[in-house]
């Protein structure tokens, strides 16, 4: 049922300010976007004149081309994925294995395994004892200190509690006279009528390993093993002579448009995964935010 | 009258039978548990260190005991109060200006009747959301350079001088709380709008027979559903007052900007990783913990007496 709408005057005015008000925000949000891609693509020249605004001027791809011929760029690209790929599996793997004895509310121990993941939330030891424990375990220069501190996040776990427990239980105790074991039931029965959910906090871990910065610069010396945004922190906080530029590029590139194109480069898997991703997310947030 | 009641008691199984029962259920929560072991009950064990002289040759159980020294050294300097000041300074700016901003964009956005400009809008909303700290401040570095931003080529052109955004210590919490709002308004008000969307229709079409107009409708209903969902989100961020996340303010951060833009999560990354003061600066994060954890039991009890809203 929808609630009647009155056309009157005021609330025609209100209808265009709260348009308009929306419009500029969403414009705010646009234009830097607009403003990086066109300056990626942009002549050196007019970058540094600042001419660009949100087009591109005397369009070029140099900048883009150097970027990808920079071997720092390509192995940093090459960790990301590889990080974002495997522990994003790894992630979901283990926090639906966890989630799934949480969500069953007839076990006995159940209330204390859900204590066991809350509180972490609410106390932690903190930087240096983490610290202490990664390099203790020697974990540190490897992909091993990107994968693990982070495998489990207790909030995504308890969200996929909350979605596992409005799953009527008489799927489950049907597939239990039919003889299925507990990790065929959360394999075949739970998982699949969770995908929402699933695709939801797997985005959320994706972009968690695609935006790792903080256990780059804690855990990793090693240059090779460097992610995309510890590539581009060190380009956005050089000073533009210090650039080591590209081997074989011909035209000069200022560090400005290198910039630009890596920051575009960076930002676009989010931006083709994040439209597909987003009708869900809603609803998984939403469903997995009840107070259960 | 009396039936005699013979009480009939589930089989209670005990531990041991019960584990044995399900334990294939139980198995399939070992590997994350053994991370919460490994990576967060460790560590908060670790936070002993904040007690000990801690050095890397003797490992935390054997490191010499040293009592309340680091937390005194804490107290006594003057990084103290700027890194206080700072960290409470920039949380209350958030808090200040995001709830409400974020309230005023749900409700903004829940007026809006056209499906398809509200779902533009949100996309494009919750999209910056996604995009790390380190991407934000090459964006804004970007739009705020002296020379060639677009900002200043603005202000250039209306006869202003050019300003230094980024650089300036007086500017430096106002241009974090404005990226911050930014960046995730959009995102905070996707529980908001799941409040509003909660609300019984009957109530506006009740209201309107009374003859109710929307400024009124929502004063009187939609305003007062958001509020539990409001006090329940402060909990939240009182809980986080003092730790401001890292990243947000490392980005930007340079020695000149310390005094007014210091906080302890980059102070303990700069001086425990990088001087290797491991046991003063746990102790600098242990202090920071506990006030947080107090300010929010404080705060939940605060809120319990008046909304009877509480997290717990």
């Amino acid at each position: 049922m929808s609630i009647k709408y009155h056309g009157n005057t005021s609330e025609k005015i209100f209808t265009f300010f709260n348009l308009s008000f929306l419009t500029l925000f969403s414009l705010t949000i646009l234009y830097p976007f607009a403003h990086v891609a066109s300056s990626a693509l942009s002549a050196n020249e007019a970058v540094l004149g600042g001419m660009v605004t949100f087009y591109p001027v005397r369009p070029t791809t140099e900048a883009l081309r150097q970027l990808l011929v920079h071997r720092g760029y390509q192995s940093a690209m090459f960790n990301t994925v590889f990080i974002t790929c495997v522990g994003t599996l790894l992630n979901l793997f283990v926090t639906a294995m966890l989630a799934y004895p949480l969500s069953r509310k007839n076990l006995r121990l159940s209330k204390v395994l859900n204590i066991v993941v809350l509180f972490p939330m609410f106390f932690s030891g903190g930087m240096i004892p983490t610290y202490l424990v990664v390099s203790s375990l020697k974990l540190t220069d490897t992909y091993w200190a990107y994968l693990l501190p982070a495998l489990v996040s207790p909030f995504y776990c308890l969200l996929l509690r909350n979605f596992f427990a409005s799953i009527p239980k008489e799927l489950e105790e049907s597939a239990i006279i039919d003889g299925a074991g507990y990790g065929r039931i959360l394999l075949e029965i739970i998982i699949p009528l969770s995908m929402a959910a699933i695709a939801t906090i797997g985005l959320f871990y994706a972009v968690d390993h695609w935006n790792v910065f903080l256990r780059g610069i804690m855990y990793i010396n090693d240059r090779k093993l460097w992610t995309l945004q510890m590539f581009l922190r060190e380009m956005i906080s050089q000073s533009e002579h210090a650039i080591e530029l590209a081997e074989g590029g011909s035209t000069f590139v200022s560090l400005e448009s290198l910039r630009m194109a890596a920051i575009l480069v960076s930002i676009l898997p989010i931006l083709c995964v994040y439209p597909f991703v987003q009708k869900y997310f809603v609803k998984g947030v939403m469903v997995g935010s009840v107070k259960g | 009258m009396n039936t005699k009641q013979t009480s009939i008691k589930t089989p209670q199984l005990s531990i041991m039978k019960e584990l044995a029962k399900y334990r294939w259920i139980y198995i399939l929560a070992i590997p994350g548990l053994l991370y919460l072991l490994i990576f967060k009950y460790i560590p908060m064990y670790g936070v002993i260190v904040a007690f000990k002289d801690y050095s890397s040759r003797l490992g935390i159980l054997q490191s010499p005991w040293a009592g309340f020294k680091h937390f005194s050294r804490l107290f006594a300097s003057r990084d103290f109060t700027i890194l206080l000041r700072n960290t409470l300074l920039l949380n209350m700016y958030k808090i200040i200006v995001m709830t409400p901003l974020a309230m005023v964009f749900a409700l903004s956005l829940n007026s809006i009747h056209n499906t398809h400009t509200k779902k533009i809008i949100q996309t494009i909303s919750y999209f910056p959301h996604f995009l790390s700290w380190v991407v934000i401040s090459g964006i804004t570095f970007q739009l705020f350079s002296p020379y060639s931003g677009t900002f200043n080529q603005l202000l250039v052109k209306m006869g202003l001088e050019p300003m230094t955004f980024l650089s300036n210590p007086k500017s430096f919490k106002t241009m974090l709380v404005v990226f911050g709002a930014w960046k995730e308004l959009g995102w905070a008000s996707i529980i908001y709008l799941a409040a509003l969307s909660g609300i019984n229709t009957e109530l506006y079409e009740a209201a309107e027979i009374d003859g109710a107009n929307s400024a009124r409708k929502t004063w009187h209903i939609t305003i007062p559903a958001l509020i539990p969902t409001m006090v329940t989100l402060l909990l939240i961020d009182i809980g986080k007052i003092m730790s401001v996340g890292f990243e947000q303010v490392y980005v930007y951060l340079n020695p000149i900007l310390y005094e007014t833009g210091d906080v302890f999560a980059t102070y303990v990354y700069r001086v425990g990783l990088g001087q290797g003061k491991f046991s003063y600066t746990t102790a600098v994060e242990l202090f920071n913990t506990l006030i947080g954890l107090l300010l929010l039991v404080i705060a939940n009890k605060i809120s319990k007496k008046m909304t009877e809203e509480s997290l717990w």
